[in-house]
């Protein structure tokens, strides 16, 4: 009964033991297979019935880092004090003008805060009226200066406009504007003028083509916005529910609801809307994710499915093998539904990873029996002869695949030890289901007919050939090694062409806008003020604002600037006057006669497009109703604005700013918070470290969104070291520990360390960094890697030499069952979502150059090493001394 | 994961915007006095002052000191015995004695006052009253000859109030609304603060002219400017 592991003279191993169990378990399965294959059907839908109404899915991806380090109490502790700041969704509003931006958001929020909807705030700074009153004492110096110089010159057109706001009188205006224009009026109050006939050229040449284009009073004399674009962020923080799968769901239908009806106004139809944050990011990814893994399991079931079909050519043995791959998923996610309430997007990949490595033991063991049953064994004899062999390589393989997946368990990437428990029960669960339902289909099976059995085959120096090569490569491939790095960006995971990602990123362009701060917490203004000063010492650090920021300073001088200029502009509009009494077209004919004495190009194109515009308006009147619409939709909603910004208060204190503003800088408990701007752009990861390192060198107990990101990425990498190192050393300590051979071991593991080194060298040409998704490739490498040089090498070892062993269905079992793993591998290469997607893409380099070294260098180690000598001694009676 | 850069958000976003969303050209409506002849006419007639109901001293005291300034004024221009320029110097003395100098002065200032040293901040305490009746002077001279209409006048705050005037353009006949803005000292007196035409504040696009000279080419240059406008 000990085969497999020869040793005369000494007992039973471990592995002799397992051995002995299997053979012991299978003649049971065999004996009983109606029995078995029942209970395996009930256990089966117990564990899915279980798995489908228990498992969900926590798409926080800091939560897959262990709760316990330093920086995620800390990060605990700050969310506690500003709730405010947690899960908050951003709408990102663009358009050409502040006029449009403004407008949509009033419409928006007016729109959110209807009783009823799942929303806690709704917060935009831009329209709040607290700041729509205040706004204006933020401004400092001369640019308070210079805004209260053009406000004062705009008088007389606001005055004459107020009084009439009609289309006539606004080419009066024009008018009036342009005969004062040989004045000395200044070089602000020219180029005023060129852009005002300039953008008013512009609407009616619009308006001609019969496309609405409202006046942007914003832009009108102050020219367009630096970027081509205003861009304004709305918060608004969702009300989550945490009995569904998506928490964030009826917020953000409810939001998108309200976009769309914001939209409705033909005046804002220019204006774009993106949604991003936490909410969005994950219910986008979690459905990337899904989809994609859903897609790529069934695609995975199906090639295997296929694959095997090929390899066995039998409809039954196919459905046979592919039933125990079905029936170790559903009882590995009822076991994942007992221990794990909720998966998390690492971990719902094991599916997929169990499709590829739980069908090899079913692989391996299915074809060694049908050797022997095309020898003609019968079917119970070869099925046992076959578990003799294989089993305790069966369960080596299985020990080392699941340490593999469980090196990550004693880490702090707590995300990939969920995947790491789930895979390596599930290697055991797919072991312990190749040796159960196979035995109880042999069983059911008619006998195989005798075959010839296949001639020995000599190894083709081709072979030798290529193992060399392979060996070059590697060796090659170490200097590819210092390249390997890690990308520690969660947003480098997601779909690019998401929605929620592309809002993100324009975050980014935004003034002032950027999410990758960092925050102290204070425990009153004193200290925050002494944060705040050692903060801005760093070279690094943009800006630090404390509450005690967030009034404006000098509120006395900026008052009597503001109130100065206001006095006038208040003046003009409560009181404009009568409108003034002119004949039909008065306006317009003012401006045409103003403007044949102005030799401008400006002025030129105005006058063209006036000529043009009267003309149409004789075909169709209709335009000039169009025109005027053109040009004062925005203008009473901004007259509102203006007087209530030229009437600021008197004082302010904190506790007048709006309750969304104080409670995201002072907490509940009287914590005042330190906000930190960096002044580098964040998505470089260089710039990200290097500003996080210093802020923290400094001030140690910063925390925030950069600060989790460099953390996360040093967790994660550090596991993946670790990871690597324990899987690789515990592999070899339990080979040499079972197989008791240093040769063999060696012969087993060069193959690994080679396809490793290659996987590397393919990440760094490829552009494939490692990443929270794709940690596990390496230690998974190791540990299925070294399943392929176990099979070969004992089989070698039993056959009496690597070549030998060549001859044997071995080899076609490390095929089929590399191609069975690399197929559903590979199917995880086509999710959008970009870590899954680059997780399937280095499984497969890793599987394919582990199955290139297992096949062709494993051989010529086992020759290099004596093996094939001990052959040639056995032949002339002399026995092999190398035992296990 | 998100939070907002308030107050910087706010200035960029609030400041610029709102404010900047009512600006328009000066050129296209400020109505600079039309050019009249120097012949010898008549001082405008003011019409009767509206009567307020319940106005308040302050408010009296207002009235009758623009009414007085503009009296004045109006003397000043329409005396043909006098030279242009000594018609000018004696509208800028007019104006001198009514105008709240020293805090019209530091108005216009405003945060230069950190790029003066102390030589340039006292000669141009000196320059700027003489420089601010010369500005308003240019553009009052041609319409106190207008006819004139004197309002009412409101209280704003227990210690400024304006006075609502209008001037009948010649030009067009459109009427020039002038509204002055007046303050009572400590000791009691009332002094001409700013004039608004059409609601422009002169003293406001000087601030603003004034900061732009200094960022640009530093404060002298500011002294300069002062030194050729009053002379």
């Amino acid at each position: 009964m000990h085969d497999a592991m020869n040793r005369p003279g000494k007992g039973p191993s471990l592995l002799d033991r397992l051995g002995d169990a299997l053979v012991i378990w299978a003649g049971y399965c065999f004996a009983r297979k109606w029995r078995v294959l029942l209970t395996a059907v009930l256990v089966a839908m117990l564990a899915g019935w279980f798995a489908a109404s228990r498992l969900t899915v926590n798409t926080n991806p800091a939560d897959m880092i262990s709760a316990k380090l330093p920086y995620r109490l800390r990060e605990a502790a700050f969310n506690e004090n500003f709730p405010v700041l947690r899960n908050q969704i951003a709408v990102v509003v663009r358009a050409g003008s502040r006029d449009e931006t403004a407008a949509f958001s009033r419409r928006l929020v007016t729109g959110l805060s209807r009783p009823g909807l799942p929303f806690e705030d709704v917060f935009a700074a831009s329209i709040d009226p607290w700041f729509e009153r205040n706004g204006l004492l933020y401004q400092e110096g001369a640019e308070l200066d210079a805004t209260m110089g053009a406000l004062s010159r705009a008088a007389p057109l606001l005055k004459t406009l107020a009084a009439d706001p009609g289309l006539d009188n606004y080419f009066a205006a024009l008018a009036d504007g342009v005969s004062n224009s040989g004045l000395a009026l200044g070089d602000k109050s020219q180029t005023e003028l060129s852009r005002a006939l300039a953008t008013t050229s512009l609407l009616v040449e619009s308006r001609l083509r019969n496309e609405a284009m409202p006046l942007a009073w914003s832009n009108l004399f102050t020219g367009p916005p630096e970027q081509g674009f205003v861009q304004e962020v709305i918060a608004v923080r969702p009300k989550l529910d945490f009995t569904s799968l998506q928490p964030a769901k009826p917020a953000l239908d409810a939001l998108a609801n309200a976009i769309a009806q914001a939209r409705a106004d033909p005046l804002l139809a220019r204006v774009d809307v993106q949604v991003t944050g936490d909410p969005a990011l994950r219910a986008e990814e979690l459905k990337s994710v899904a989809t994609g893994i859903g897609y790529s399991f069934a695609a995975s079931i199906l090639a295997v499915a296929i694959l095997l079909g090929i390899a066995l050519r039998s409809v039954r043995h196919t459905i046979l093998l592919t039933g125990t791959l079905v029936w170790t998923i559903v009882v590995t996610a009822g076991i994942a539904a007992i221990f794990y309430s909720a998966l998390n997007l690492v971990s719902m990949a094991f599916t997929v990873l169990l499709v590829g490595l739980g069908i090899d033991y079913a692989i391996h063991l299915y074809l060694v029996t049908q050797d022997h049953r095309r020898a003609g064994l019968d079917n119970r004899s070869a099925l046992m002869t076959a578990i003799r062999e294989l089993g305790p390589a069966s369960a080596l393989c299985a020990l080392t695949t699941m340490l593999g997946f469980l090196v990550f368990v004693p880490t702090d990437f707590v995300g990939m030890a969920q995947l790491g428990v789930l895979g390596g029960v599930g290697v055991l669960i797919a072991m312990f289901s190749a040796f159960t339902f196979l035995p109880a289909g042999f069983a059911l099976m008619p006998p195989a007919p005798a075959a010839a059995p296949k001639p020995g085959q000599a190894a083709p120096p081709r072979r030798t050939r290529l193992a060399i090569g392979l060996v070059l490569a590697s060796v090659g491939a170490l200097f590819a090694l210092p390249f390997v790095h890690f990308d520690a960006d969660p947003m480098a995971l997601r779909d690019p062409q998401s929605p929620s990602v592309k809002a993100f990123a324009r975050l980014f362009e935004g003034e002032n806008q950027q999410p990758y701060r960092l925050s102290l917490v204070a425990k009153d203004q004193s200290e925050a003020a002494t944060l705040a000063e050692r903060a801005r010492a760093l070279p690094g650090v943009g800006r630090v604002i404390t509450p005690a920021d967030l009034t404006p300073a000098a509120i006395s001088e900026r008052r009597d600037v503001i109130d100065a200029a206001g006095q006038g502009v208040l003046l003009a509009l409560e009181d404009p006057g009568p409108p003034p009494e002119r004949a039909p077209d008065g306006g317009l004919n003012a401006l045409n006669d103003a403007l044949l004495g102005v030799a401008s190009a400006e002025a030129n194109q105005l006058r063209a497009a006036l000529t043009r515009f009267m003309a149409a308006r004789k075909q169709d009147p209709a335009i000039a109703a169009g025109l005027e619409s053109d040009v004062f939709a925005f203008f009473p909603a901004q007259v509102e604005r203006l007087k209530a910004s030229l009437s600021p208060d008197w004082e302010i204190a904190f506790e007048d700013l709006p309750q969304f503003l104080q409670r995201s800088f002072r907490a509940e408990s009287g914590a005042h918070r330190v906000e930190i701007w960096p002044k580098a752009d964040l998505r470089d990861e260089k710039a990200r470290s290097a500003f996080v390192a210093e802020v923290t060198n400094a001030l140690p107990n910063a925390t925030g969104p950069a600060l989790n990101l460099w953390k996360a990425g040093e967790v994660v990498s550090t596991a993946m070291t670790g990871a690597i190192l324990a899987a690789f050393g515990l592999c070899a300590l339990i080979l040499l520990l079972l197989l008791r051979d240093f040769r063999f071991t060696t012969a087993i593991l060069v193959p690994v360390i080679m396809a490793g080194a290659l996987v590397c060298a393919a990440g760094v040409l490829l552009d494939l960094p490692f990443n929270y998704a794709n940690v596990i490739v390496l230690p998974l490498l190791i540990g299925a890697g070294v399943d392929s040089g176990i099979h070969l090498a004992l089989r070698a070892k039993h056959a009496g030499g690597a070549t030998a062993a060549l001859a044997t269905s071995t080899p076609r079992a490390v095929l089929f069952s590399a191609l069975t793993t690399i197929a559903s591998f590979g199917s995880l290469m086509f999710s959008r979502h970009q870590g899954v997607s680059g997780m399937g893409k280095l499984l497969v380099l890793a599987l394919a150059a582990t199955l290139l070294t297992t096949l062709f260098v494993q051989p010529l180690l086992l020759r290099l090493l004596g093996f094939e000598r001990d052959e040639a001694s056995k032949a002339t009676g002399l026995a092999i001394n190398e035992t296990t | 994961m998100l939070n907002l850069g308030i107050r910087r958000m706010v200035f960029a976003l609030i400041a610029t915007g709102i404010v900047v969303s009512g600006l328009t050209c000066a050129a296209m409506a400020q109505t600079p006095p039309a050019k009249t002849p120097a012949t010898k006419v008549a001082p405008a007639k003011a019409a009767a002052p509206a009567k307020s109901t319940a106005a308040t001293p302050l408010e009296k005291d207002a009235q009758a000191f623009i009414g007085a300034l503009i009296g004045d004024l109006s003397a000043a221009v329409s005396d043909a015995s006098l030279t242009p320029t000594a018609r000018s110097t004696r509208l800028r003395a007019t104006l001198a004695r009514a105008m709240a100098s020293e805090r019209i002065g530091t108005f216009l200032l405003g945060e230069n006052k950190a790029a003066a040293k102390p030589a340039e901040l006292a000669e141009y305490q000196n320059l700027v009253p003489g420089f601010i009746a010369a500005e308003f002077a240019s553009r009052i001279d041609d319409l106190v000859e207008q006819k004139l209409t004197i309002g009412a006048a409101k209280q704003r705050n227990p210690k400024e109030a304006i006075v609502k005037t209008g001037f009948l353009r010649r030009r067009d006949q459109t009427t020039v609304a002038v509204d002055w803005r007046v303050t009572k000292s400590a000791n009691g007196k009332i002094q001409l603060l700013d004039v608004y035409v059409n609601g422009v504040s002169p003293l406001v696009t000087q601030r603003d002219d004034f900061s732009a000279i200094v960022k640009a080419d530093g404060f002298g240059a500011l002294i300069t400017r002062l030194k050729t406008r009053s002379s």
